[in-house]
């Protein structure tokens, strides 16, 4: 049996706005796939033969589409649109598809008019009866796991079929590196919850250090997206303290060893200063801060709420003190925002001198508390699930027209940017985000 | 973890709650809320539970502790779990 994976291409914040390869004095770094594949090939029994490709890459050849008994694909909100097309082509010529990940499992029957079957949820707990019914001739169209995988059992993804798959266009330094899954909040925007389940789960101490060694000897850093690991449910700071231990303990020299660690911005004041000093032993040397999906920088930027405001400046000052480069992700588009936020956060930028930064437009991703809420107030204006990147107004605003929400957005990183060409000039990390 | 008497809790949690408020003055009682009395914020709670859950090596679940107000209430949960 052959299984192809499929990662469909979606748009990226310089695709949906070229002008910004314009006023952006960076490189743009195009990070690699998400795990969802990786961690499906890993739990494929061997003698299933696997392949993967990016489409972001080269375009799935779907005229010389390779052999395959299922074409499986794995994708985000933004990827929807493509996926959709190349599994109803690989269909229309007689071929087997299977699909899972994020928006697949938020929107299944939106996904199904597309798939032969439908995965919800985490795929490792189904994964081999998916394969079953599919070399039986006898897919079903939905597979969920009855409950969350051990993940005592999981194997560390198979990143590797990600780096054999590269070519110049796609050279990503880093890969992602989980700690745990799911997560007991209900934030607004977030579909961690609504996909990996509402109790925090770690993924298991040794497994952890097997990824990292495993990115090493493929010459890759981590990178750390997972808020989660701050937070005192089931012991995750803790853990996320001995996952420091064991990076520190990797020889390799810090700079090879990890690329960021994702936070939200304000989370940062709740480390205590043995934490801080503990990840900069570790190799940390970056902060990628979002902002935008909290109260605290919703109300600074949002309205200008002078504690919240305050709170901000003292999470940039906090970095700079212990030389963590604080890269800040700012979020325009929440129902709070006036058309104030546009002027707040540059002139934030300004007085905390905040060296490199991003913007991005909320998006009411499906199947999230605010994509419900949106709905059920008529607020959602387009379905076109390619715009659904952090890039362009998928919704009506509640204090500004659609049309200012874009302007303003694109009107930030031309401001920011504005008078920093020497950007451009630094060694490669130093000039390099993702937009 | 072995046995943690009640006393020696509340002891920790008040070396905590002064790391974190350092302007803070007079006793900290038992029914002063975390909120209300003691000023700290969600960012301060965030920190005042990971300490305690480091310290103890104890996993708590949110819904274990969303009810949880007063000073006294810290007590009586980490009680219930280490006592």
């Amino acid at each position: 049996m052959r299984v192809q994976f499929i990662y469909p291409s979606f748009e990226r914040h310089a695709q949906s706005h070229p002008e910004l390869l314009q006023f952006v004095p960076c490189d743009e770094y195009l990070g690699g796939a998400g795990l969802g594949i990786a961690s499906m090939a890993a739990v494929t029994p061997p003698h299933v033969e696997v392949a993967f490709h990016d489409d972001r890459v080269v375009p799935f050849p779907l005229d010389a589409a390779p052999h395959a008994d299922l074409y499986a694909f794995s994708f985000f909100t933004p990827a929807a649109t493509r996926a959709f097309e190349l599994a109803d082509q690989l269909r229309a010529r007689g071929k087997k598809t299977v699909c899972g990940g994020i928006f697949p499992s938020m929107m299944p029957d939106e996904a199904a008019k597309h798939f032969d079957a439908v995965v919800v949820g985490e795929g490792e707990g189904v994964w081999d009866q998916v394969l079953a019914d599919a070399q039986a001739g006898a897919l079903r169209p939905r597979y969920r796991a009855t409950e969350p995988f051990d993940l005592a059992k999981l194997p560390p993804p198979r990143v590797d079929l990600y780096v054999q798959n590269e070519s110049p266009h796609l050279k990503p330094d880093d890969y992602p590196l989980q700690l745990s899954r799911g997560c007991p909040l209900q934030c607004d925007a977030c579909v961690i919850p609504g996909t990996l389940g509402k109790t925090l789960r770690i993924v298991p101490k040794d497994t952890v250090a097997q990824e990292l060694a495993n990115l090493g000897k493929l010459g890759k850093r981590a990178a750390l997206t997972e808020d989660t690991s701050f937070f005192f449910y089931s012991g995750a700071r803790r853990h996320f303290r001995e996952f420091l231990k064991v990076l520190r303990d990797d020889p390799r020299p810090s700079y090879d060893k990890i690329s960021y660690v994702g936070i939200s911005a304000p989370m940062i004041l709740s480390l205590d200063p043995e934490l801080l000093r503990e990840l900069i032993d570790s190799g940390v040397d970056r902060f990628y801060l979002v902002g935008g999906f909290d109260p605290i920088t919703r109300a600074a930027f949002g309205w200008g709420d002078p504690k919240a405001l305050d709170k901000m400046e003292r999470v940039i000052g906090r970095c700079q003190e212990f030389k963590i480069d604080p890269y800040v992700s700012f979020l325009v588009g929440n129902d709070g925002d006036d058309e104030g936020v546009f002027d707040r956060m540059l002139d934030f930028c300004v007085k905390t001198q905040v060296d490199k930064c991003e913007f991005a437009i909320f998006t009411p991703y499906p199947g999230t508390p605010s994509w419900h809420r949106m709905v059920a107030e008529d607020r959602i204006i387009s379905r076109t699930w390619k715009h659904y990147n952090d890039a362009n107004v998928t919704f009506r605003p509640k204090n500004m027209t659609p049309e200012r929400l874009q302007r303003g957005y694109l009107d930030l990183w031309r401001g920011f940017y504005q008078g920093r060409e020497e950007i451009a000039g630094r060694e490669h990390h130093a000039r390099t985000i993702q937009f | 973890m072995p046995r943690v008497a009640p006393e020696q809790i509340q002891n920790d949690l008040e070396t905590i709650i002064r790391r974190l408020r350092p302007d803070l003055r007079g006793e900290i009682k038992s029914g002063d809320r975390l909120r209300d009395d003691l000023g700290l914020d969600s960012l301060h709670s965030m920190e005042l539970l990971s300490e305690v859950t480091e310290k103890y090596e104890i996993d708590v679940d949110a819904e274990q502790v969303q009810d949880v107000r007063t000073v006294g209430e810290v007590v009586t949960f980490l009680s219930g779990v280490i006592g």
